[in-house]
């Protein structure tokens, strides 16, 4: 892998975009609430930044973490603009309502619910539970990309899943035993 | 900021991700019950459960080609920190001026003068000129000329006695040579008797 990075042949960067653009590409669309072409900028963005900061490549490491680590720096960098951001925000709350008038009984509409309460999550807490429960990165993986401590991996998702599950109180399982029975 | 889990909240958060509330020992439900409640876990369990399913149609989005822009490798190209640019212009513009220094119209060079002002102690000799009317009192004889008659008996060849000079002008006090004899002394036609021929003849 090291030697691939390394090379200047455009053969070694259509081997690895073809490896990781669907894994990069997914992240972008789950930080992003959806938005598929800003995913798809970044994801052209992202290689860019592979090429031109090859040399700073740990071969010592993951290269999959690495580039997980540049995209969750260009994620945060997005997720500080306040404009952006205030759109967004905008937007969940206009889904909400949407979703309040919909049956919850089902398990999809719950999914869409709980999709809505992962969205609205801070970086922070929304990056760590993202990178666990659909990237499943290890915690010291997650330590290593978000550059931060086990510790603070363990306690943002902690915090985060507790958040959620407050948030979903209202639709108590008791209601319907098999929107949460499981397997 | 989130502060760091006790250890039952990380106990706990390592049951519900990895076990149903009716899969726990009866212990385990014990401990769970002084966290929180059995709906609640379950509940979080379920969402815990749920994510790892909840993005599946974003994981099938289909990614474009790939396209890098074109970049050239000429040195123009080359990408260098912005303080090498910057010392890199300063250094021509030194360069170009120590090579091609700036004139003036009148061909002189631009320098820029400083005067340094000392104040030091300076002893001046002055001169006073002091002008003023100087009189000065010369004393001169005139004489004048006055013929008188006097009766001769004897020496018909005797020359007219001409009259003592008297001083015009002249403080009453003042003791003036008697110069009569001299002036009338006969010292003949010849230089022979003359002291002053000396003086011709070395000359």
């Amino acid at each position: 892998m090291s030697r691939l990075i390394k090379s200047n042949d455009n053969n070694a960067l259509t081997e690895l975009y073809a490896r990781y653009s669907s894994k990069l590409l997914g992240f972008f669309i789950k930080m992003f609430k959806g938005d598929v072409a800003k995913a798809q900028d970044f994801l052209q963005d992202i290689f860019v930044k592979i090429i031109e900061k090859k040399h700073l490549f740990d071969t010592g490491k993951r290269f999959y973490s690495w580039v997980f680590t540049i995209a969750s720096n260009m994620c945060k960098t997005e997720f500080r603009k306040p404009f952006l951001m205030s759109i967004s925000n905008e937007a969940i709350e206009h889904e909400n309502l949407m979703v309040s008038d919909d049956n919850l009984s089902d398990k999809k509409s719950f999914k869409r619910l709980l999709k809505q309460k992962v969205h609205a999550l801070d970086y922070n807490h929304k990056a760590v539970f993202i990178l666990k429960f659909n990237e499943k990165f290890s915690l010291k993986e997650i330590a290593e990309i978000t550059e931060t401590s086990i510790g603070t991996v363990k306690s943002r998702l902690f915090y985060a899943t507790k958040k959620i599950t407050k948030e979903l109180q209202e639709y108590n399982p008791i209601n319907d035993s098999n929107l949460f029975k499981i397997n | 900021m989130d502060k760091h889990l006790s250890k039952n909240e990380n106990r706990f958060y390592e049951l519900v991700q990895s076990k149903n509330y009716s899969e726990l020992n009866s212990a385990d439900q014990k401990f769970v019950l002084t966290m929180t409640t059995q709906v609640d876990y379950e509940l979080e369990r379920h969402v815990i459960l749920t994510a790892s399913t909840l993005f599946e149609d974003e994981e099938k989005a289909i990614p474009v080609p790939l396209f890098i822009p074109q970049k050239s490798n000429g040195m123009l190209f080359v990408k260098m920190p912005i303080y090498q640019s910057l010392l890199a212009v300063a250094a021509t513009v030194i360069f170009m001026l120590l090579v091609f220094p700036i004139h003036t119209e009148n061909g002189s060079l631009i320098t820029k003068t400083e005067y340094i002002v000392k104040t030091d102690t300076v002893e001046i000799e002055t001169e006073i000129y002091k002008y003023d009317t100087i009189y000065h009192t010369i004393e001169k004889p005139i004489y004048i000329k006055q013929d008188v008659l006097v009766e001769s008996n004897s020496n018909p060849c005797v020359s007219p006695i001409q009259e003592a000079p008297r001083l015009l002008q002249s403080t009453q006090n003042m003791n003036l040579p008697d110069l009569t004899e001299q002036l009338t002394d006969n010292k003949g036609t010849s230089l022979k008797d003359d002291n002053l021929s000396s003086l011709i003849v070395e000359f």
